[in-house]
């Protein structure tokens, strides 16, 4: 079992997903059938997790097939300890998910199940694949259950958002496929340690880079390709918008890590100051424009791209920050401050987009002009959006504030206008998350009635993440050292070859 | 020894035989009405036969028949048995659709047969006057079941316009033929093709080739000389688009195989870059046009045409390699279009044509699993993974790469992106727009049954490939 257990983990929820198409919509079990695979994947995963070996920095739980020989494509499976976390994260957001689904109506139920239960499993797929075209393959193919979820059950606008986001998603990933060819008639291997072997001359890197990076940057996304974001936000429906928020946007970000900056270092290096540039405009400018927003689910999805913008910015000091310290440490400890980032952001913006989705329900809108006053209704449920909007806002003891203050640390010493920007974050964020804590949480009640406080799972839900986000905010030393040698090997892996 | 030569000659041309007795069987039993019953069951029947029949005699090795006319070996076995699947499938789902527009008749199998015998004479000639005849027999069956409709405006103006153009193409490969038979002085297509390799070849040998694969162009329909296409796709009956759209694809294909394989004239410059320039132009005007069609079936043509670059582009790599990539596109394609066009003929009831992809709406309410499988067959069209599809995309990709052509890559996959967006165009029009479709038809297990052949054969090989792959890189090698 354990020798499997990545195929177990993503066959199981596909396979399953697939098997709860064959049930009645009106099903007394459904719910409960849906939350038991969920969580037994989210448990696989943690003994995926407690069986990981954190010292050895190769990937583990290999699983080898030589899947298309004549293309030279292996079903070749491993995780190292970043591949680990971001599957944690993913089956246990999945398992929130499967929960907080349980309390809602929908149509056509199953389908609904079985998307995310496919998403789920292609998720881990993405996740742990170590040869490029099973990644590719894993990536594409989850464009389509989101594709479906948000033109599904989405909001007026579905179907705009969805097919914007799938053409540009697939425009990205098509150039990734592209280069990944090109990889394979350059060595004749897809395997990606190969890959981290292999020399390619400047121009090629170069090129490969440009390529590559579109196609991360599109999915992470980026300043200037983070159009489909807001509106895919927007429209889809809660849950949706959590899978969107907490695990697809770190496919991106994890895209970089494992696929772009170890195998593209030359071409990274040439091309770092526009990253970062980018990475900055996305932290103040988007910052600044989700303060403008009136509509909740677009402020908290500009304030990811902002966010997101800090994991790329850890990202691509690493060159810098090497030639101004030469220190190897420092480039682990900017490189596991992004990856701190990732999952803290994965944790908040779920927890937040719950709570939006919450109080659409309740009030049936999302314009923050038509709301106010919400705690004198609901008290309990206002304190967990209180919360969540001060952790997003990077307060001490939540977990985005180590992420962002290692990253800002880091970029001090690469740069000091980068860190200069990047600290603007904690005036924006916190202008506005709670500028929208104060329009919608306080003030004068806009919409008249009885509402019914969080419900016993929302409690759970919220409470569940509320005390991960305070753990990894107070004690992130355990990640920390858990994401250490790996992190060390790759960047032994990217400086020696510079 | 030359009656023995007839013989076995005769003994392994049974299955091509016995088609064409049976079309003439079918043509007779439409006009007894006691026999008329009988029609369908019998066409079923004797393809069946034809197919049974021709993998009892399966060569062992290249066998020339009648004096070296026709050649038979694994590789036209093998797309013959692909023509025939497709061809029961196609059958199949034609009944219902003809039935009820009253055009199901004796003549229409009897030469919808013919089309089809003409089709595998292409696959299997080794003589440029049985390869035309065997162009002849199927495009001349065609013109007439194009135009069977004969209540259809639309029915006659692709009728005329196929016929028209048709034989312009005909005459066109024909004058390329003759260039051929004057310099070469053989008829025979595997001396033509070896002469450059023993003698130098003059500029008026790659001249027809020039001639032969302009009208290979055109009977692909690559752009430009794709103006026929979409209008006959509109006009015919659909299982007659449904047959033009895929085995004639099929036929040229092997055509093209065996006037270039091994040749030393694909090895010249001019030569092969005409072939890529079609391939690219085509997939623009194709990909581009295909966004303005509100008609599904004009849509479908221009992709179709979008599809033939492809395969041209697939056929420039060949030069390189080998012609398994240009191959298995091609199957992968005719497949693809034989399922979605298979599904609009099912989907098109009695005095509901499915003209407007706007008629889709709302159909994954009443539908469910047809729109499922109609889904799957325009994500494989889009080349997206989990469908075969993406392997079709990926060969070509990867071949274009490896022979030094990442620009042209490059623009290809743009290209694709854009046409994503029509393919798309009809999956969220199923799933996620409102709307009546009372007037479509939903009925029979069976037809369902069939439906989803293609598409689940499109999810398993895309799992697992590996055997498709080695025999179709095995036979091209």
């Amino acid at each position: 079992m354990i020798d499997n257990i990545l195929s177990a983990l993503i066959w199981i929820p596909i396979i399953s997903g697939l098997l709860i198409l064959f049930y009645n919509n009106k099903h007394s079990y459904l719910n409960i059938i849906n939350i038991s695979i969920n969580l037994f994947v989210f448990i696989l995963s943690i003994l995926l997790l407690v069986s990981f070996n954190k010292n050895i920095s190769d990937f583990q739980f290999i699983e080898n097939f030589n899947w298309i020989p004549s293309l030279n494509i292996f079903y070749y499976l491993g995780v190292d300890a970043i591949s680990v976390l971001l599957i944690v994260l993913n089956t246990l957001i999945f398992f929130i998910v499967s929960l907080y689904n349980s309390t809602l109506k929908i149509k056509k139920r199953t389908h609904y199940y079985a998307s995310f239960l496919i998403a789920n499993g292609l998720t881990i797929g993405v996740f742990s694949a170590i040869d490029a075209i099973l990644f590719y393959i894993f990536f594409e193919a989850l464009l389509i259950p989101m594709f479906l979820i948000i033109g599904i059950w989405g909001g007026s606008n579905r179907i705009y958002a969805t097919v914007k986001f799938f053409i540009y998603t697939f425009l990205g990933s098509i150039l990734l496929l592209i280069s990944f060819i090109y990889i394979n008639s350059q060595i004749s291997s897809f395997n990606i340690l190969t890959i981290y072997d292999a020399n390619f001359s400047l121009k090629e890197q170069e090129w490969l880079f440009i390529a590559m990076a579109i196609a991360f940057a599109i999915k992470i996304p980026m300043f200037p390709f983070h159009t489909w974001l807001p509106d895919a936000h927007v429209e889809a429906p809660t849950s949706g918008s959590v899978i969107l928020a907490a695990i697809l946007l770190k496919v991106g970000a994890y895209g970089f890590i494992r696929y772009v900056i170890p195998v593209v270092p030359l071409g990274a290096l040439s091309f770092d100051i526009y990253l970062i540039i980018l990475s900055i405009i996305a932290i103040v400018y988007v910052g600044i424009v989700a303060i403008t927003q009136d509509d909740m689910k677009k402020l908290i999805a500009y304030s990811s791209i902002s966010h997101m913008g800090f994991v790329t910015l850890g990202f691509f000091i690493i060159f810098q920050l090497f030639e101004n310290t030469s220190s190897y440490e420092d480039i682990v400890i900017s490189l596991s401050g992004s990856m701190y980032q990732i999952l803290s952001h994965g944790f908040i913006s779920a927890a937040l987009f719950i709570c939006v989705g919450s109080i659409y329900d309740r009030y049936k809108t999302k314009k923050i002009s038509d709301l106010g006053g919400i705690i004198n209704q609901m008290p309990i449920y206002s304190w967990f959006f209180v919360f969540f909007a001060l952790a997003n806002c990077g307060l001490p003891g939540t977990s985005s504030f180590v992420g962002e203050l290692i990253i800002i640390i880091s970029s001090f010493k690469a740069n000091f206008l980068y860190a200069f920007f990047a600290s603007t974050t904690l005036i924006v964020s916190a202008f506005y998350s709670l500028w929208l804590v104060k329009r919608v949480i306080y003030g004068e009640i806009n919409i008249k009635g009885e509402y019914i406080d969080a419900n016993f799972i929302e409690k759970v839900i919220l409470a569940l993440l509320a005390l991960i986000v305070l753990i990894l905010g107070i004690y992130p030393d355990y990640l920390m050292m858990f994401m250490n040698s790996t992190l060390e090997n790759m960047t032994n892996n990217i400086l020696t070859r510079l | 020894m030359i009656v023995e030569n007839i013989i076995n000659s005769l003994l392994n041309f049974i299955p091509e035989i016995i088609l064409s007795i049976m079309a003439m069987v079918v043509l007779l039993f439409g006009i007894f009405k006691t026999t008329k019953h009988y029609i369908f069951a019998t066409t079923l029947l004797s393809v069946f036969l034809a197919l049974l029949v021709s993998i009892k005699y399966f060569p062992q090795d290249n066998l020339y028949l009648f004096n070296y006319s026709i050649v038979k070996n694994e590789l036209t076995e093998f797309f013959k048995y692909i023509c025939y699947i497709i061809f029961i499938l196609q059958i199949m789902i034609s009944r219902k659709y003809l039935e009820e527009r009253k055009l199901f008749s004796g003549e229409f199998y009897s030469l919808l047969i013919f089309a089809f015998l003409g089709c595998l004479i292409i696959i299997s000639s080794n003589n440029l006057i049985i390869l035309f005849l065997g162009i002849e027999l199927s495009s001349l069956s065609l013109y007439s079941l194009i135009a069977l409709n004969r209540n259809s405006i639309f029915s006659s103006e692709a009728a005329i316009k196929y016929f028209v153009l048709s034989i312009i193409a005909s005459a066109i490969i024909l004058f390329g033929f003759s260039y051929l038979y004057g310099i070469t002085n053989s008829i025979i297509i595997s001396d033509i093709v070896a002469y450059p390799n023993k003698f130098q070849v003059s500029n008026l040998y790659l001249f027809s080739y020039v001639l032969i694969f302009i009208g290979v162009a055109f009977k692909f329909a690559v752009a430009p000389f794709h103006l026929w296409l979409p209008d006959v796709y509109e006009g015919a009956p659909i299982p007659i688009t449904n047959f033009i759209s895929s085995i004639p694809k099929i036929a040229f294909f092997v055509f093209a195989y065996r006037f270039l394989d091994k040749n030393d004239i694909f090895q010249n410059e001019n030569f092969y870059n005409l072939i890529l320039i079609l391939g690219v132009f085509s997939i623009f005007i194709g990909n581009i046009f295909a966004l303005a069609q509100r008609k599904i079936l004009r849509m479908l043509a221009y992709s179709s045409i979008a599809n033939s670059g492809f395969i041209f582009i697939a056929l420039y790599t060949a030069k390189d390699f080998n012609f398994s990539v240009s191959a298995f596109y091609v199957i992968v394609y005719s497949f693809t279009i034989v399922s979605s066009l298979s599904i609009i003929t099912f989907l098109s009831s009695k005095k509901f044509d499915l003209v407007y992809i706007d008629d889709l709406k709302g159909l994954s309410s009443n539908a469910g699993f047809i729109s499922l499988l109609l889904m799957v067959t325009m994500l494989s069209s889009a080349g997206i993974p989990l469908t075969v599809g993406f392997y079709a995309k990926y060969l070509v990709l990867d071949a274009l790469i490896s022979s030094g052509l990442v620009y042209v890559a490059v623009i290809t996959v743009l290209m694709t992106v854009v046409g994503l967006y029509y393919y798309l165009r009809i999956i969220w029009f199923m799933f996620f727009e409102q709307g009546s479709n009372s007037l479509i038809n939903l009925g029979g297990r069976f037809h369902i049954l069939t439906l989803s052949i293609i598409p689940i054969l499109l999810f398993i090989i895309f799992l697992l490939p590996n055997t498709f792959f080695k025999y179709v890189f095995n036979i091209l090698a």
